[in-house]
């Protein structure tokens, strides 16, 4: 316990000064952390920021352009965009790091079990993963959401279903390179168990590589998961989900250009956030990474 | 592990045999999968079709027509040995063959396609070559920044902003359906610029890798003319994992196009597959999802045959499956 603890302390206090020196020395993320804390102000914060709850319905008052009272206008509706998209930013941010975090707890643990094995175990987590990631991820994602049914927290699962391979392929590779190195040889020496290899000599040693992945791959998962939500099968009104803001604006693009203008732009600030700092930490953590 | 004998080429031969072997196992099973998700999913074709008012008699009826009152497992034998004989049966919505349907719709997502992956090539991996070559310089950053800026771009957002602009302030284009040659160019923009991206990227993060590789520095170390360093040491070979990229990513920009072709109306395979899933059109998902994996499997392949071709230490009989 105790020398998971300490390499867990280990590894905190290294990933603070990865962001401190990539804040001093990598402009481009520098930008990303940010946007990246500008977006969680934002969602923290929602209610004090947002003008009026996001499902304050105002027909008297729909469809107006960006004024001083509605910074991003009115929908078909009457509700402020401006308030919804604040309350979309909790939304985005918590479906994204949802998604990535059941990818991360499906991927890892496997690309883990398949590289200290090896054999045919590796070869059939392998070949699992390469199929789920050879095809596309949103007919595969479609295909869950079909089966599971639409809604917010189904797509959830459905992009995690999807992008789990990321993290397994890596991982492995990570294992691979590790499982013949001495202080793994040391541990079998003195007879640790599998497991305990395995959760305390290897896990700690592939979480800067998945922490780089999982902030590649959340941008990702947004984007997925608002285009489901953009084609009608994740949130449901009058939840203020970007995505679904956009499909109601699509219909509206020509008298209401503004209601699918703004949330798009948020969704590419929290989007650009997040790879410019995932960009920076693979510089610094493991520049060969492939991702 | 490594067998040995025969030549490269009879190597490759076992190769592609075995793989297609285990890609037509795969081609079956995921057709297979999609089936058996079909009989789980909540909701009766038939009933949408017949409406809400329809008679228990009508639906009955309907229901024999269409060889939905036979049980699950001889309608998936059915639909199988249609499938050998090249029929991917009748769509219950628009009444008439899954391949005429098909058919008509492959052409329009051809033409958005291809001209995208052509342009991603064409200008994405050139800029990600300067970029590496210019690493750290002002062109790098730049280059880098907007390639950033597309690649977390939301396609469909891209699309509504393309139609914005250029469709509606500037009238340049129209804003969807098909209405002439005019019609296509926002679609494939729409596709064109997170693939010019995605594209950019790969090929400066290969580049970079190949330039710092023993073999370059040997180049420079004998004298040889940068040009030729550049172009037939680095350049030859950072660009075989770029174009085994493009043969992967093949299959995904299909799958793209579920979301541009709905955006712009576009009559593709892509806004079929969305409505026929949205009205539980199932043999026309089935056929689609099955031509889906048909094309991964050979994309696949096909990458696999290409890098072991360009790259004469990829030797493809030690892949071991």
């Amino acid at each position: 316990m105790f020398a998971n603890l300490n390499s867990f302390r280990k590894t905190t206090g290294r990933l603070m000064s990865t962001i401190i020196s990539l804040i001093r020395y990598n402009k481009a993320s520098c930008v990303g952390v940010v946007l990246i804390l500008g977006i969680t102000i934002i969602a923290i914060g929602a209610p004090f920021i947002a003008i009026e709850h996001y499902a304050e319905v105002d027909i008297a008052n729909r469809l107006q352009p960006p004024s001083l009272s509605h910074p991003f206008g009115t929908d078909v509706l009457g509700r402020d965009v401006f308030s919804r998209v604040v309350y979309g930013a909790r939304i985005a941010l918590g479906v994204g790091l949802l998604a990535v975090f059941v990818e991360v707890f499906v991927g890892v643990p496997l690309g883990i079990i398949a590289g200290y094995f090896g054999g045919k175990v590796d070869k059939i987590i392998s070949a699992l993963g390469d199929a789920v990631w050879a095809f596309p991820p949103i007919v595969l994602a479609l295909g869950v959401v079909m089966l599971i049914g639409p809604g917010l927290i189904n797509v959830m699962v459905a992009i995690a279903l999807t992008y789990w391979p990321v993290f397994t392929r890596v991982t492995r590779a990570k294992v691979q390179s590790l499982v013949n190195r001495e202080f793994i040889l040391a541990a079998r020496a003195i007879g640790e168990s599998d497991f305990n290899i395995m959760l305390r000599y290897l896990l700690p040693n592939v979480i800067p590589v998945n922490i780089v992945l999982a902030t590649l791959y959340l941008p990702a998962a947004i984007l997925s998961t608002t285009a489901l939500s953009f084609l009608g099968f994740g949130a449901q009104p009058p939840t203020p989900d970007w995505g679904l803001m956009l499909a109601e604006g699509a219909s509206q693009l020509v008298i209401a250009p503004w209601i699918a203008t703004f949330p798009g732009i948020f969704i590419v600030i929290t989007a650009l956030g997040f790879n410019l700092v995932g960009d920076g930490l693979r510089d610094l953590l493991d520049p060969k990474l492939k991702v | 592990m490594q067998k040995r004998g025969g030549s490269k080429l009879s190597a490759m031969l076992r190769y592609v045999t075995k793989k297609l072997l285990i890609g037509a196992v795969i081609v079956i099973l995921v057709p297979t999968f999609i089936f058996l998700i079909m009989q789980l999913v909540p909701g009766d074709p038939i009933e949408l079709m017949a409406g809400e008012r329809a008679t228990r008699e009508r639906i009955e009826e309907l229901k024999r027509t269409w060889g939905l009152d036979k049980p699950a497992y001889i309608q998936y034998l059915y639909w199988l040995r249609n499938l050998l004989t090249g029929n991917m049966g009748y769509s219950y919505v628009h009444k008439q063959p899954v391949a005429h349907l098909i058919e008509a719709r492959l052409f329009y997502t051809i033409v958005l396609t291809l001209p995208a992956l052509l342009l991603s090539f064409i200008i994405g991996v050139p800029l990600g070559v300067i970029a590496a070559l210019k690493r750290g310089k002002f062109i790098d950053n730049l280059i880098e920044g907007v390639v950033t800026f597309f690649y977390s771009m939301p396609t469909y957002w891209l699309g509504l902003m393309l139609m914005l602009i250029f469709g509606l302030r500037l009238g340049w284009f129209p804003i969807s359906g098909i209405s002439g040659v005019k019609s296509a160019v926002l679609p494939i923009l729409t596709y064109a610029l997170p693939s010019i991206a995605t594209s950019a990227r790969t090929a400066r993060t290969e580049m970079l890798e190949v330039l710092t590789e023993d073999y370059i520095r040997t180049a420079w170390a004998k004298g040889l003319p940068s040009k030729k360093v550049i172009l037939s040491h680095a350049l030859r070979n950072a660009l075989i994992p770029v174009t085994v990229m493009f043969f992967l990513y093949l299959p995904w920009i299909i799958g793209g196009a579920v979301i541009i072709e709905t955006v712009f109306a576009w009559p593709g395979m892509g806004s079929l597959l969305y409505k026929s899933i949205v009205k539980q059109d199932y043999p026309v998902v089935q056929a689609i999802v099955f031509i889906i994996a048909v094309l991964t499997v050979l994309c696949n392949i096909l990458g696999d045959i290409i890098a072991a071709l360009l790259d004469p230490r990829i030797r493809l009989e030690q892949e071991e499956v």
